[in-house]
């Protein structure tokens, strides 16, 4: 069984702290995976040397099965065309909305889709700076959906966004997965995120997958971590 | 591969422009073959060049250049203080006005006061009594310098009150009052010290106007050993304490200032002037801008018999060059240090170290540094050493001006730059260059009016043959053509800063 992005025994420092531990992850052709896991366990940065924002200090990655990342190879994000929702949004301030589509695509019929799709098409026109956490969220999105892409990586891209709006993007992902074969990585702090999207979930704890599960089971054991007894 | 690429050729040339000329000024400093004759000779040389009179030169340099420093530490700090905790109408234009002394060459700004106090004096004509001031002193040269220099001051301490922002402000506010100076300054230490030097270093850099004043300083000793007697390794060993000096400074510098990138609060809205800070704020910038502006400006308005033209048509092909020199270099020099903090941002120590190293180079410095090296690869009387002296003289201005638009470029934006970029050259022009593009154009107006100035680095490395304008109005100056000098100031320099004034009238209307 081949997989399609692979983490062997991947490291990663700031400084002297070290985040990633020899982490190995593997996700197949087409999956959903969630990754799980306190705030500051290196989540994002798991996303980050995916599409090659950071460099491992030791390991291996691979995408499409080739090795995009090791002791001696590495390629640039650029070259990896991965298509990404940041935790941050990393919008341009001085381009608008329409604009920040535009100049990820050309196809002119897509992107008037994804502004629909988003509930954006009244607010093509603003700036950034315009727009509420919610709308700047979904113009991040929107711009990731734009690009074409057999790999996605979406960190928190629910955080500022209501349940009504959560339903619509999590369908307007399905549809982009499907469209592209993407398989998509994706970070989230609820559990409930995960039920309806991933097939399975990573649950990271000091720097390395401590287990993976399906989401229903992920979901049963934080049930039982709320609704036992307190103890007195 | 790319951007790496980018950043190897980057160290090389800053390595050829900079550090090669460095070494070899260095290496000229050690005997080729070290023996018990060369090392007499060696320390009978230096006691030659530091002698008793040097010495004494040095010690008042040092002295006239504290006291310009202080004064311009004092001047800038007021308008500082304001300009980022206080609101009012106009400031931007005030902002700008404010910075325009420095933009004018300060061997004009003294001829033109020596116009209003000298004997030639239009002062002693309005005052029947015939009331020329004697301003060939100390005194009046420090004046002079600090009216000059302030501006630079002011931009360093405005860098300063940047990093005391909202988030600092409001718990001294809850906490303690009466805090804020206490705190304030603290953090402002750095960047007093570092003003301070810089303006030292300018002091260094001026020669011109101390001879005008008839005042010998050390740094017209080194000119007269270059471009009087050609004594090269006079001059070098002149220079050997400021370089040491400027590097000492630069790594001190470098360790307690962090020249902050962060982007502005823009939703901080400081109060409004209270009525006894509007009279003192405005009655300041008022007479500031009457003693560094209005007084030149009228003493040309008057000494040119408002014939702007025909000096101009005389010096047509000379003033062509120099638009077109001027334009070379604060193009180039712009985008240098764009390439710099794009390319380089992740070794922000060293782009930081750069701009400080640069900063503190006084311009004799520049001269001899570059006059040995261009002479030892045979490239003096080229056009080469002139450049790379204006890159290196303007290339921390143009990092100071850029530094604050590259905080807006922030990590996530970048990232995802990397992850849509359609090239790296169609990344940098659509979203990195209009993001920065306020200033890019503030450091390219900036740099051309300063190149176009500037007299110093000029009469020392420029080839024989070639004429710049400021180096024509020097010498006009010293045959006595007065008029001449003052309609020419006014073409060159009045017309474009006060094209500049407009810009950033009209800019802070539109906000
Ligand atoms: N560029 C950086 N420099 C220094 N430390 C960093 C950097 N990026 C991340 N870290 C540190 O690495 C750790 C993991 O960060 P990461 O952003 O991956 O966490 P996370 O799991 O995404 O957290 P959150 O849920 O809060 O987003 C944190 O302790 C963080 O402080
Ligand atoms: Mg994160």
């Amino acid at each position: 069984m081949s997989y399609y992005i692979t983490l062997h025994d991947v490291r990663k420092k700031f400084g002297k702290i070290e985040v990633l531990k020899g982490l190995s992850l593997n996700v197949k052709k087409g999956e959903i995976i969630g990754l799980f896991g306190p705030s500051g366990s290196g989540k994002s940065t798991i996303l980050n040397l995916i599409a090659g924002l950071e460099r491992p200090d030791g390991g291996r990655i691979t995408l499409r099965n080739t090795t995009v990342a090791s002791d001696n190879v590495f390629v640039s994000p650029e070259e990896r065309n991965v298509s990404m929702v940041f935790q941050d949004l990393g919008l341009w301030p001085h381009m608008t909305v329409e604009e920040h589509l535009k100049f990820v695509s050309d196809d002119r019929r897509l992107i008037s889709v994804v502004l629909k799709q988003l509930g954006l098409e009244k607010k093509k026109d603003r700036l950034p700076e315009e727009l509420s956490g919610g709308e700047r969220q979904r113009v991040s999105i929107a711009r990731a959906l734009t690009k074409p892409s057999d790999i996605l990586l979406l960190d928190e891209p629910f955080s500022f966004l209501d349940l009504k709006l959560r339903e619509r993007v999590k369908k307007t992902i399905k549809d982009y997965k499907k469209k592209n074969e993407s398989t998509v990585v994706i970070v989230s702090h609820s559990v409930f995120d995960f039920i309806d999207l991933c097939d399975r979930v990573a649950i990271l704890k000091d720097g390395k997958i401590s287990k993976i599960e399906k989401p229903r089971e992920l979901l049963l054991e934080f049930q039982k971590f709320y609704y036992r007894k307190p103890k007195r | 591969m790319e951007s790496r690429t980018i950043k190897a050729s980057l160290i090389i040339l800053i390595a050829l422009l900079l550090v090669l000329p460095l070494t070899y000024f260095f290496l000229q400093f050690i005997p080729q073959r070290i023996d018990y004759q060369v090392l007499i000779f060696l320390y009978e040389f230096v006691k030659f060049v530091y002698n008793k009179r040097i010495l004494k030169v040095f010690a008042k340099t040092f002295f006239l250049g504290v006291s310009v420093s202080l004064f311009s530490l004092i001047v800038g700090f007021i308008p500082a203080y304001f300009l980022e905790f206080r609101s009012f109408r106009l400031k931007n234009f005030i902002r700008a006005s404010l910075f325009i002394p420095f933009l004018i060459p300060p061997y004009l700004f003294v001829f033109s006061w020596l116009g209003f106090l000298g004997k030639r004096g239009l002062f002693s004509q309005i005052h029947f009594l015939n009331l020329s001031i004697d301003i060939y002193n100390p005194l009046a040269l420090i004046f002079f310098l600090s009216l000059s220099f302030f501006p630079v001051s002011m931009l360093f301490i405005s860098l300063g009150f940047r990093n005391i922002t909202k988030k600092i402000l409001n718990p001294i506010k809850i906490f303690n009052e009466k805090g804020f100076w206490k705190i304030t300054l603290l953090l402002l230490k750095p960047y007093l010290l570092i003003s301070f030097f810089v303006t030292l270093s300018l002091f260094f850099s001026e020669y011109i106007v101390p001879s005008y004043l008839r005042i010998n300083t050390y740094q017209s000793e080194i000119f007269v050993q270059l471009a009087t007697f050609y004594d090269v390794r006079k001059a070098s060993f002149l220079t050997l304490p400021l370089v040491i000096f400027s590097l000492i400074v630069a790594i001190l510098s470098f360790k307690v200032c962090k020249i902050k990138t962060e982007i502005p609060d823009k939703k901080f809205v400081p109060p409004h002037l209270i009525r006894r800070e509007k009279v003192f704020f405005y009655s300041f910038t008022v007479i500031v801008l009457v003693l560094s502006l209005i007084i030149p400006l009228s003493v040309f308005l008057a000494e040119s018999k408002l014939d702007v033209l025909n000096p101009l048509l005389e010096t047509k092909g000379i003033f062509f060059t120099s638009v077109l020199f001027s334009t070379l270099i604060s193009f180039s020099t712009t985008f240098l240090s764009n390439v710099i903090l794009f390319y380089l941002r992740s070794s922000q120590k060293f782009v930081n170290f750069l701009l400080f190293f640069t900063l503190l180079m006084p311009t004799p410095v520049l001269g001899v540094v570059l006059t040995t090296f261009f002479s030892a690869i045979k490239l003096n009387g080229t056009v080469l050493p002139l450049i790379d002296g204006y890159v290196i003289k303007f290339l921390p201005f143009s990092l100071l001006f850029m530094m604050p638009e590259y905080g807006k470029v922030t990590k996530s934006l970048e990232s995802s730059i990397r992850i849509f970029s359609r090239g790296s050259l169609i990344s940098f022009f659509k979203i990195v260059l209009p993001i920065v593009k306020e200033g890019f154009f503030f450091s390219l107006i900036t740099i051309f009016i300063l190149c176009f100035g500037e007299a110093s680095l000029a009469q020392l490395l420029l080839p024989p043959g070639l004429q710049t304008i400021s180096l024509r109005m020097e010498t006009l100056l010293h045959y006595g053509n007065y008029q001449a000098v003052a309609s020419l100031s006014l073409s060159t320099v009045f017309i474009p800063l006060a094209l500049y004034s407009l810009y950033a009238l009209f800019k802070g209307v539109k906000r």
